[in-house]
C-alpha cells in the first residue's frame, strides 16, 4: 500500500481525497499538511529521523495543491528540491490544482512532476494513478531507477 | 507703455527743434522791432541786455515745465513699477510652493519664504546651505545630472521626485521643477527651481495602491474559493456515484459532473476575461479537452476533430453557449461502443458577419436514438432553455448517416445584467 502526502489548505478538499483514496484502496497511510511550509517541516523531521537511524518512511506520492496561503506549491517545490532528500526517499509529486493556466502547467515541467492533474480528481484517474504507480513499486525497478535518477530539477 | 515710450523717445527731437525755430524767429524779429523803436546805440544797448534776458528767463521757465512735467510722469511710472515689483515678488515670496535662483555652481542667488518653510530653516541660514544639506543623499546624483543637461542646455527643463531632509532631520517627498535662464550667447545664467511638497500624494497614492492589491487578493480568493467548491462538489458527485447501482442514475450524476466542470471552465475564462468579452474559441478548447481526458477513461479515446475559429462573446452569451457545448456533447456521449471502429466528434465554429454558426456530430448516434431528438425529455428542456437564452436556433439534422446538431445565434454585444464588467 502507498503511503500518500496530500499538501492542501482545503480541508474539505483533504477530507474528500481521504474518501476517495479510501474507496478505491489507494493509500495505506496518509498525512496532511494544510501548507508549503507544514510541508517542508514534516520532511525536515523525516531527515532528521532517518540520520538518527529511526524508523521513518517516507511518502511514496505527493498530492501537491498550488495555491495555498503561507507557503504555496511553487516554493514548496523549491524549497523541497533545496532538502535534496535522498533518492530512495524522493516521493513521486503529483500538482492538483484548480488552475488551468497553461503557464503553470509549463511552469511545473520545470521540475521533476509526475502529471499536472486539474481538480477536480475524479475516482477513475485516482485508479489510473493507483495502476502506474503500482505497477512500478512490484518489480519495474529498472524504469523505476532511471526515473529516479533524474536531477530533481531539470 | 509702449505709447510713453513712443512719446518719450520722440519729445526731445520735437521740443528741440520747436525751441529752435522759436528762437531763430525771435533773433530775426526782435532786432528789426527793437530798430523801429530805438535808433541811438546806447538806449539799443540797454534794449537789447532786457532782451537777451527775457530770452533766458522765458528759457528758464519753459525748461522748468518740460522738467516738471518729465518728473511727473517718470514718478508715474517708478511708481507703477514699484507697485508691479512688489506684487511680482509678493507672488513669489508667498507662493504655495517653494521658488528659488540658483547659479549653475549650486550657490543661492535668492530663495523664497516657502522655501525656507519648506526646509526650515532661516532664509540667511538656506542661503548658506549646500545641496547636500537638505537632498537626501540616495537622491543627490541624479538631480546633479538633471542640473548640468540643463546646464548644457542638452533639456529645457525638468521635473523629479526627490526626498528631502528638514533641518530637523524629518524627511518628505518633493517634486522638484528647475528650467535654466540664459543670456544672449546662450550661456546660462541661473536655474529656477519650484519645489512642492508632495508626501500627502504619495500617501494617497500608497492607500489606493494598497486598496487595490487588497481588492485583486480578495477576487482572486473569491475566485479561487469559487473553483475549489465546484472541484468539491465535484468530487462529492463522483464519490457518491460509485454507491450507486442504477445505471440511469449514475449517468446523470456523471453529466452533472462534467456541467460542474463545464462552469468552473466558464468560470476560469471568466476570471482572466478581458473589456471585450469571453474567448469562446479557447474555452471551447478546454472543455474539449477535458472532454476527452474524461470519457478515455471509460470508453476507446474519442478522436474530437476541431474547426474553431476565434470568436469572442459577451459572458452573457459565453455562459448559455458553453453549456449547450456541454448539453449537446454529454448527451451524444455513449456508453458503449457496439463495434471497435473509432470514435470521432467534429465540432465546427465559427462567426461570419456577427452570426456565430456552432456545429456538432459525431459518428456514433444513430438519429433515430438520439435522447434529444425526443422533445420531452429533461436534457432536451435543458437545451431549448439555454437556446432561448442565446436567441438562437437549434437545427437538428443528419449528416453522413449520424445526428447533427447546428446552433447559430448572433453575438450581440449589448450590456445586460450581470454583464455591468462588458
Amino acid at each position: 500500500m502507498l503511503k500518500v502526502h496530500c499538501i492542501e489548505d482545503n480541508q474539505s478538499m483533504q477530507n474528500i481525497y481521504k474518501r476517495m483514496m479510501e474507496a478505491v484502496g489507494f493509500a495505506g497511510e496518509i498525512v496532511t499538511s494544510y501548507n508549503g511550509e507544514e510541508a517542508i517541516n514534516y520532511y525536515k523531521d523525516l531527515m532528521k529521523s532517518i540520520s538518527e537511524g529511526k524508523d521513518a518512511s517516507p511518502p511514496d506520492v505527493i498530492f501537491l495543491d498550488l495555491n495555498m496561503p503561507v507557503m504555496d506549491g511553487w516554493r514548496f517545490l523549491y524549497e523541497f528540491y533545496k532538502l535534496s532528500l535522498p533518492e530512495s526517499a524522493r516521493p513521486q509529486i503529483y500538482i492538483i490544482t484548480s488552475s488551468v493556466n497553461p503557464v503553470d502547467e509549463e511552469k511545473a515541467k520545470e521540475y521533476d512532476v509526475r502529471e499536472f492533474i486539474t481538480k477536480p480528481l475524479y475516482i477513475d484517474k485516482l485508479e489510473e494513478l493507483k495502476g502506474q504507480l503500482n505497477g512500478k513499486q512490484d518489480g519495474e525497478n529498472s524504469v523505476n531507477q532511471a526515473e529516479m535518477n533524474k536531477p530533481f530539477k531539470k | 507703455m509702449d505709447k510713453i515710450k513712443a512719446v518719450i523717445q520722440n519729445s526731445p527731437w520735437v521740443i528741440a527743434l520747436i525751441y529752435l525755430i522759436i528762437g531763430i524767429v525771435w533773433i530775426a524779429f526782435s532786432d528789426q522791432f527793437v530798430l523801429t523803436l530805438w535808433d541811438d546805440a546806447d538806449s539799443l544797448t540797454e534794449v537789447q541786455s532786457y532782451k537777451g534776458f527775457f530770452f533766458v528767463a522765458a528759457s528758464s521757465f519753459l525748461v522748468f515745465l518740460l522738467v516738471r512735467k518729465s518728473n511727473s510722469i517718470l514718478g508715474g511710472v517708478i511708481e507703477d513699477l514699484q507697485v508691479a515689483n512688489n506684487k511680482f515678488k509678493a507672488t513669489i515670496e508667498h507662493a504655495p510652493v517653494g521658488i528659488a535662483h540658483h547659479k549653475p555652481d549650486e550657490k543661492w542667488i535668492e530663495v523664497n519664504q516657502t522655501l525656507c518653510d519648506l526646509l526650515g530653516y532661516s532664509r540667511d541660514e538656506l542661503m548658506k546651505c549646500e545641496f547636500s544639506d537638505f537632498v537626501h543623499p540616495d537622491d543627490l546624483q541624479k538631480g546633479r545630472q538633471l542640473d548640468s543637461e540643463l546646464i548644457r542646455g542638452d533639456i529645457k527643463n525638468y521635473e523629479i521626485e526627490k526626498r528631502y531632509i528638514r533641518k530637523d532631520g524629518t524627511q518628505f517627498e518633493g517634486m522638484v521643477r528647475k528650467s535654466a535662464v540664459y543670456n544672449g550667447k546662450n550661456v546660462p545664467l541661473y536655474l529656477v527651481v519650484v519645489l512642492e511638497d508632495i508626501t500627502k500624494q504619495k500617501m494617497n497614492e500608497k492607500t489606493i495602491k494598497k486598496s487595490l492589491q487588497e481588492k485583486e487578493v480578495l477576487l482572486a480568493e473569491v475566485h479561487h474559493r469559487v473553483r475549489n467548491n465546484l472541484a468539491l462538489i465535484s468530487a462529492f458527485l463522483d464519490l457518491e456515484s460509485r454507491n450507486v447501482k442504477n445505471k440511469q442514475v449514475e449517468r446523470v450524476l456523471g453529466k452533472n459532473k462534467v456541467r460542474i466542470k463545464c462552469l468552473s471552465l466558464i468560470h476560469d475564462a471568466f476570471s482572466d476575461n478581458n473589456a471585450g468579452g469571453i474567448y469562446f474559441d479557447k474555452l471551447l478548447h478546454q472543455l474539449i479537452d477535458f472532454f476527452q481526458s474524461f470519457y478515455s477513461t471509460k470508453l476507446p479515446a474519442i478522436k474530437i476533430e476541431k474547426n474553431i475559429s476565434p470568436v469572442q462573446l459577451n459572458i452573457n452569451l459565453a455562459i448559455p453557449a458553453s453549456l449547450l457545448f456541454t448539453e449537446l456533447v454529454i448527451n451524444s456521449a455513449p456508453n458503449k461502443f457496439e463495434d471497435d471502429s473509432q470514435p470521432v466528434l467534429n465540432v465546427f465554429l465559427g462567426e461570419e458577419s456577427g452570426r456565430i454558426t456552432f456545429r456538432i456530430f459525431d459518428n456514433w448516434t444513430q438519429p433515430e436514438q438520439s435522447e434529444l431528438q425526443n422533445k420531452k425529455t429533461f436534457p432536451s428542456d435543458i437545451i431549448q432553455a439555454l437556446v432561448a437564452q442565446v436567441k438562437g436556433k437549434l437545427e437538428t439534422g443528419v449528416e453522413q448517416g449520424k445526428s447533427m446538431y447546428s446552433l447559430r445565434f448572433n453575438n450581440i454585444q449589448k450590456k445586460g445584467p450581470g454583464s455591468s464588467i462588458n
